[in-house]
């Protein structure tokens, strides 16, 4: 078994504006893909990112930069993320596919790594 | 890998929906009362917000032990936020605090408490200010929880007109900018007739829903039994017609288990195993029955409880007192004439003088399923079975749900 780290891409409030039966459809989906990993054993962590209100650090002449973001008026920002286990990376692409996050917004995208082992 | 079908699924699918339906209008409806009527919006905007962060939150974290009281919370602080950017918002922080979580618990499926957020809701949006039409959509929007086609389906109109009459209603009420609370006694008269109706739909949409895979949402009639209740026991609600209101809900809730078989299909009054009929619901109708006879007014819900008293009091179809129920729905075609009425009794009089009687009482089915159903029925029962077939097929083709569509598709089969 390895791990893969699942990162979700959207743009910040992307559902804002689903209609109320939409929204709790999604849910319902999305928390029954999570808790089938979940009883399976599957989800080794996860944590839902607040769109906007971080820094962001950089070096810049030798020097650090520090600024705020991303902003919520961003179009893109990494929403959150899930540990996975699986087999290989076909088995996490696949957990990836099945994500509800993709169907939610056409603009929503997911990125599937690899977690280096130490052995 | 697909996920497979665990136990998990219904029972999160339960919660979801019940959430859905239930809290979100329940918490619009807490919040509204807090914030006054012009702002709904406001309510209903920070609701939606909770339901958002529940969506973005709760497959990271699972579902909360309490998600009703989670979700109240959130909209509770959405509310502030939003507020705090007017003028008001610092005041209105005090007045928002004590906003208990909509409680999830029920010591029972039809006692829970009165629920005074929701009755006063109801009230407030059944406001004179709008027309009586606006009142009853208003009402079954925000307060019931009814989507726009539903409340279409049972005010015999559509969706395009309901949604603008909805859009009117919110900007009538903002511009007026009317306070939620309970109206003095001397105004009431006027709202609760309004609010009945509201109740009488919502719960029609739970015994016989307008589309889907379901016939029944008991959901629906729960709460409308509930709070019709409420209304008949509440010191400044109560009166003949609310007992006679909450009579008639009971009484025919007390049916819900047997509306559809264990096959899935739909069952006429008739072929309904009645040993299966709620006993509970039916002496609680029959209380509230006793009590709406206290006045000299006869109301159209006196009118349809007493319907549903015989129903639920007759040992079986064939030994019930049909003529009384023809009777009763000559009175009610006088106060509150309709097609749907018309239907009712024509099928009574078939029962109580023979389908020869019934047919020619039958008003002309065109478009309505029930009625071609019981043209087709009349027809078979007087040997007319090749024109009965034409009615069936029609029947079947503008069913609404499909266990009424089975037990045509079963009809037309043998």
């Amino acid at each position: 078994m390895a791990q893969f780290l699942l990162l979700l891409h959207s743009a910040p409030n992307y559902a804002a504006d689903l209609p109320r039966e939409k929204m709790m459809e999604m849910t319902r989906k999305y928390i029954a893909w999570a808790d089938a990993l979940r009883q399976k054993g599957k989800i080794v962590g996860g944590e839902k990112l607040t769109a906007s209100g971080g820094r962001q650090l950089r070096s810049s002449g030798g020097k650090l930069v520090v600024s705020d973001g991303p902003y919520a008026e961003a179009k893109d920002v990494l929403g959150g993320y899930f540990i996975v286990e699986a087999r290989d990376l076909a088995e996490a692409e696949a957990i990836a596919r099945d994500c509800p996050h993709m169907a939610l917004a056409p603009s929503n995208w997911a990125e599937v790594r690899p977690i280096e082992d130490m052995q | 890998m697909r996920p497979p079908a665990d136990a998990l699924q219904p029972s999160i699918h339960r919660l979801v929906d019940t959430l859905a339906r239930d809290s979100a209008s329940r918490l619009v409806a807490a919040l509204a009362r807090r914030l006054g009527a012009g702002r709904i919006a406001v309510a209903e905007d920070a609701v939606q917000h909770a339901l958002l962060q529940a969506l973005s939150l709760w497959p990271f974290k699972g579902v909360p032990d309490r998600p009703e009281a989670w979700l109240a919370t959130v909209a509770k602080n959405r509310a502030l936020d939003l507020l705090r950017n007017e003028a008001r918002g610092v005041m209105l922080a005090d007045e928002l605090t004590p906003i208990a979580p909509a409680s999830t618990e029920s010591t029972g499926r039809f006692d829970r408490e009165l629920n005074d957020d929701e009755l006063a809701l109801l009230f407030a949006v059944c406001h004179p200010a709008l027309s009586p039409e606006a009142r009853v959509t208003f009402a079954l929007k925000t307060v019931c929880g009814l989507t726009v086609p539903q409340i279409a389906a049972g005010l015999l109109s559509e969706p395009t007109t309901i949604a603008q009459r909805l859009v009117r209603a919110r900007r009538q009420l903002e511009a007026s900018g009317v306070a939620i609370e309970t109206p003095p006694p001397d105004v009431l008269a006027d709202r609760a007739e309004a609010v009945r109706t509201a109740l009488f739909l919502m719960f029609n949409e739970g015994y016989s829903a307008s589309s889907g895979e379901a016939l029944t949402q008991p959901e629906f009639c729960v709460e409308a039994v509930r709070l019709s209740r409420a209304l008949a026991v509440h010191p400044v609600t109560c009166s003949p017609a609310s007992d006679a209101h909450a009579a008639l809900l009971a009484l025919t809730a007390s049916r819900l288990p047997t509306r559809v078989g264990p096959d899935g299909v739909a069952q006429l009054l008739e072929d309904q195993p009645r040993e299966q009929w709620d006993r509970g619901l039916i002496a609680l109708g029959l209380e509230h029955l006793e009590r709406s006879a206290r006045g000299r007014v006869l109301t159209v819900w006196h009118l349809r409880a007493e319907i549903a008293a015989v129903h639920a009091l007759a040992p079986s179809a064939a030994e019930t007192d049909w003529a009384r129920i023809v009777a009763v729905y000559d009175q009610l075609r006088d106060i509150d004439p309709s097609p749907v009425v018309e239907l009712a009794r024509a099928v009574a009089l078939g029962r109580a003088h023979g389908p020869a009687e019934g047919l020619a009482a039958l008003p002309v089915a065109d478009g309505n399923p029930y009625g071609h159903a019981a043209t087709a029925i009349f027809l078979t029962e007087l040997g007319r079975t090749d024109e009965a077939r034409g009615h069936f097929e029609k029947a079947r083709s503008l069913a609404r749900t499909e266990p009424e569509r089975r037990l045509l598709e079963r009809r037309l089969r043998s």
